[in-house]
């Protein structure tokens, strides 16, 4: 899983939070959708199954950030279409809420400000992404992905 | 004191062309006390009629928070269907989730190449599938922030 966010804690508090649940996830962090970028086109040539990310998560807190130039960039880049990119923000207006989802956001998570409404987004995003649906690299369902959750035992 | 605002209804176009898979989404709805409004149509074609209120019979239609879409469907497949929505410029905003019963790598990918905002394996058994659809009813009923409805 790939995190795109300016704030550094954030990948670090989500990779734990993932584990609490049982999600075995190697995540990666970028500060911004330029460096994403860059991060993805580093391994262009070595986007196999593996290294490419199964989900990236484009935090849109920060305008500068060009999240969703990147959001754009990744649904016309052949490689990397297939990705599910989720947009989360705080207080997005309905016109960049239906922006994001027509430049192919597969779905955009309200957060507030603190810390722990971050965690409460990625426990959500957990439960769907890695505790429900397949994801492109899964080859379908992956059990092996979630431990002792209620789910798939 | 403040007033409690209930949450707005979700409302699901559901694609799917077997009853007895449309009668199942129904019944796990009940069982999870989901009060969705549902919409049913039966293949791709129809789908999109819906969605564009073409016909008399569509013409009040209302248009749906969520989609959620068989592959397999006559006249018009969910592939075909996914990739027509997508490109409309008017409808591409409403996330579809894919329902199938197909667990094929190739499948899944194409229907995220295609804009898919999910792809669900339907599990054989009533009480997987019946918890399935609470978890999905409850990510994009309550989780995420949809388009406000035009």
């Amino acid at each position: 899983m790939l995190i795109v966010t300016r704030n550094a804690d954030q990948a670090s508090r989500a990779r734990q939070s993932l584990l609490c649940r049982m999600c075995e996830v190697e995540i990666h962090a970028a500060q911004d959708g330029s460096e994403a970028r860059g991060w993805l086109s580093a391994r262009r040539d070595d986007l196999t199954a593996r290294e490419c990310p199964d989900l990236i998560m484009l935090d849109l807190g920060s305008p500068a950030s060009g999240a969703l130039e990147c959001l754009c960039a990744l649904k016309q880049d052949e490689a990397l279409r297939a990705v599910p990119v989720i947009v989360v923000a705080p207080l997005l207006p309905d016109d960049d809420v239906r922006a994001a989802y027509r430049a192919g956001a597969a779905s955009c998570l309200p957060r507030g400000e603190e810390a722990e409404d971050l965690l409460a987004v990625i426990d959500a995003l957990g439960d769907y992404w890695f505790g429900l649906v397949c994801l492109p690299h899964d080859g379908g369902w992956s059990p092996g992905r979630l431990g002792g959750t209620e789910d798939r035992r | 004191m403040t007033a409690h605002t209930p949450a707005p209804q979700l409302v699901i176009l559901l694609a799917e062309d077997e009853p007895a898979d449309a009668h199942l989404f129904r019944l796990a709805l009940k069982e999870n006390h989901v009060a969705a409004d549902v919409q049913h149509v039966v293949d791709g074609r129809e789908a999109l009629e819906y969605l564009r209120r073409q016909g008399l019979r569509f013409a009040a239609a209302v248009r749906p928070d969520l989609i959620l879409l068989d592959l397999n469907l006559p006249r018009m497949d969910g592939r075909e269907f996914l990739a027509a929505i997508k490109e409309d410029g008017e409808l591409r905003e409403i996330p579809v989730v894919v329902l199938s019963t197909s667990r094929a790598e190739r499948d899944v990918v194409a229907a995220y190449r295609l804009g898919a905002a999910g792809y669900l394996a339907k599990s054989p058994d009533v009480t997987e599938f019946i918890r399935d659809i609470r978890k999905l009813t409850t990510y994009w009923g309550s989780v995420v922030r949809l388009p406000e409805r035009q």
